[in-house]
């Protein structure tokens, strides 16, 4: 592997978002065009999830946010998790006419890479395309953290870049949220530093053969964190939050022989509880964490803190 | 101060480094199968005095499938399997006082060498009036599918197949007329479909498949 090549996929990561957005932006139109509504939905459906899922890890760690004062932190966070076997297959239907109509357990967009064929009436046959074989999903996204005002912090997640002609094609990832300390409100001691914090997120990937967004992923997350600074380095936080988030995947599909521009809407909203441990050591913190939700996910990172 | 910078500059560089180790090293190869659908149709233009007529019409099937795998920018090598997965007929253009039933076969047979004609559609009863406009998939008969089926494998082969399909009439109500022509306009199409062995590298990051 020469240098640009290597360096190239570093960048990928480096600035990158989405380790998974490879296959999903280019070759995933292939995978779909074989398919229509139901087929298709079940065939995303596992990485839908997971984008939803992955996007709420890392927002928050203190609850401890100062009445006033400048306060600057640059993070990485990274979240992350495995597919379930029960992810890699989903139940299809035949299509274009195929006779008899016919259901199968095949593929789902990360399961195995083989296409499924079943047979039919007269010697034909109809095939379902195979997955990526994808076993994980991970998301990494610098933030950056701003406070404060009234006890209130700013943060914001971006990152745009287009890979030229690879297969990755655009990626662009925009959060904003704010965070208000609730503890300034229970007295000069409180036991614990709590705070509430809203989230927005847009997450868009890749290009259909329209030019339109292939995926956008748009996700919204409200709730209050804890957390308790203990001897200076370790800092335990609990969080419990209500995820939504609507996904839209515009492709065209061949499923019928000729190309028919469609469109997909995915959503969903659910409850996660974080468990995590921030260790904070001079101006570098180091953190790890726990999302129970229906997917359960872990992240960890590292941020610089101003 | 200056050891808070370098603090800072070591920290900066480890996203860097991480990337530059993880974008080589976990990047995996798959050979993933893609599935392409076409349809290819041919038209038949019927105008016809009596029941008893034959109405060819061909389909460059090699040339067809060459534009599919352009359009989808893959080469033939990349064909792991292709074959007829359906068939459907649709009356495209009737006009008249009143209405016709239809009966008869479709043979296919190969131009590009000598095989067939082989029965691939029976259809009976088929209202003109009442199908127009209306795609009505149709069983298919093994031996024209087994043609068309080898028509795909000689052209993974390295071949490029011609068919010609060719309508046969059966019964016709009521009888055509040089006075009472039977004339419309109807298609035949054949949905095919060619499995791709594409290979890829993906993230996966975390391991597990």
């Amino acid at each position: 592997m020469d240098f640009s090549s290597t360096f190239r996929r570093g960048i990928w990561s480096a600035v990158l978002v989405l380790l998974l957005a490879s296959p999903l932006s280019a070759q995933i139109e292939d995978h779909l065009s074989a398919y229509t509504g139901e087929n298709a939905r079940g065939y995303l459906d596992p990485l839908v999830s997971a984008m939803g899922t992955s996007l709420n890890g890392g927002l928050y760690r203190s609850g401890k946010i100062p009445k006033a004062g400048l306060s600057i932190a640059i993070e990485f966070p990274f979240v992350g998790l495995y597919f379930s076997d029960e992810d890699k297959k989903f139940t299809a239907t035949t299509e274009a006419g195929f006779l008899p109509e016919t259901t199968a357990q095949v593929p789902t967009v990360i399961g195995p890479t083989g296409a499924v064929i079943v047979d039919g009436e007269g010697g034909t046959q109809f095939a379902f395309p195979g997955g990526f074989d994808v076993g994980s999903f991970a998301i990494m996204a610098p933030q950056l953290r701003v406070g404060s005002v009234l006890g209130t912090e700013a943060m914001v997640r971006f990152v745009a870049f287009r890979i030229g002609d690879s297969e990755l094609g655009d990626v662009m990832l925009a959060g904003f949220g704010i965070r208000h300390s609730i503890s300034q409100y229970m007295g000069p001691t409180p036991v614990v530093d709590v705070a509430a914090s809203f989230y927005w997120q847009n997450l868009k990937l890749g290009e259909n053969s329209e030019g339109d967004d292939l995926s956008s992923t748009t996700n919204y997350s409200f709730g209050a964190q804890a957390s308790k600074k203990l001897g200076g380095v370790l800092n335990p936080y609990a969080g419990l939050y209500y995820n939504s988030y609507k996904t839209d995947i515009k492709y065209t599909s061949e499923a019928s022989g000729t190309p028919e521009s469609t469109e997909l809407s995915f959503d969903d909203g659910f409850v996660q509880f974080t468990l995590g441990l921030e260790l904070n050591l001079w101006i570098i913190n180091v953190w790890g964490e726990y999302n129970i939700a229906e997917r359960q996910s872990f992240g960890a990172g590292f941020g610089l803190a101003l | 101060m200056k050891r808070k910078k370098v603090v800072i500059t070591a920290a900066l560089m480890i996203p860097i480094a991480l990337a530059l180790g993880l974008g080589g090293c976990l990047l995996e190869d798959r050979t993933v199968e893609v599935v392409l659908n076409d349809e290819y149709c041919a038209p038949f233009v019927e105008d016809h005095d009596s029941e008893n007529y034959t109405t060819p019409k061909d389909i460059e099937l090699g040339e067809d499938l060459d534009s599919l795998l352009a359009d989808n920018e893959v080469s033939r090598e990349d064909i792991l399997n292709a074959f007829l997965v359906s068939g459907s007929y649709e009356v495209l253009e009737f006009s008249h006082t009143h209405d016709w039933t239809i009966s008869g076969v479709i043979t296919v047979e190969r131009l590009d060498i000598s095989s067939g004609p082989d029965t691939l559609v029976v259809y009976s009863t088929v209202s003109l009036e009442s199908e127009l406009g209306i795609k009505t998939p149709v069983d298919l008969h093994d031996d024209g599918v087994a043609l068309v089926n080898a028509a795909m494998d000689d052209y993974i082969a390295g071949g490029n197949p011609v068919l010609r399909l060719t309508v046969v009439s059966g019964d016709v109500y009521t009888d055509p007329t040089p006075s009472d022509r039977l004339q419309f306009v109807w298609e035949a199409c054949l949905n095919v479909q060619v499995i791709l062995g594409l290979d890829t590298e993906i993230f996966n990051f975390m391991g597990g498949s």
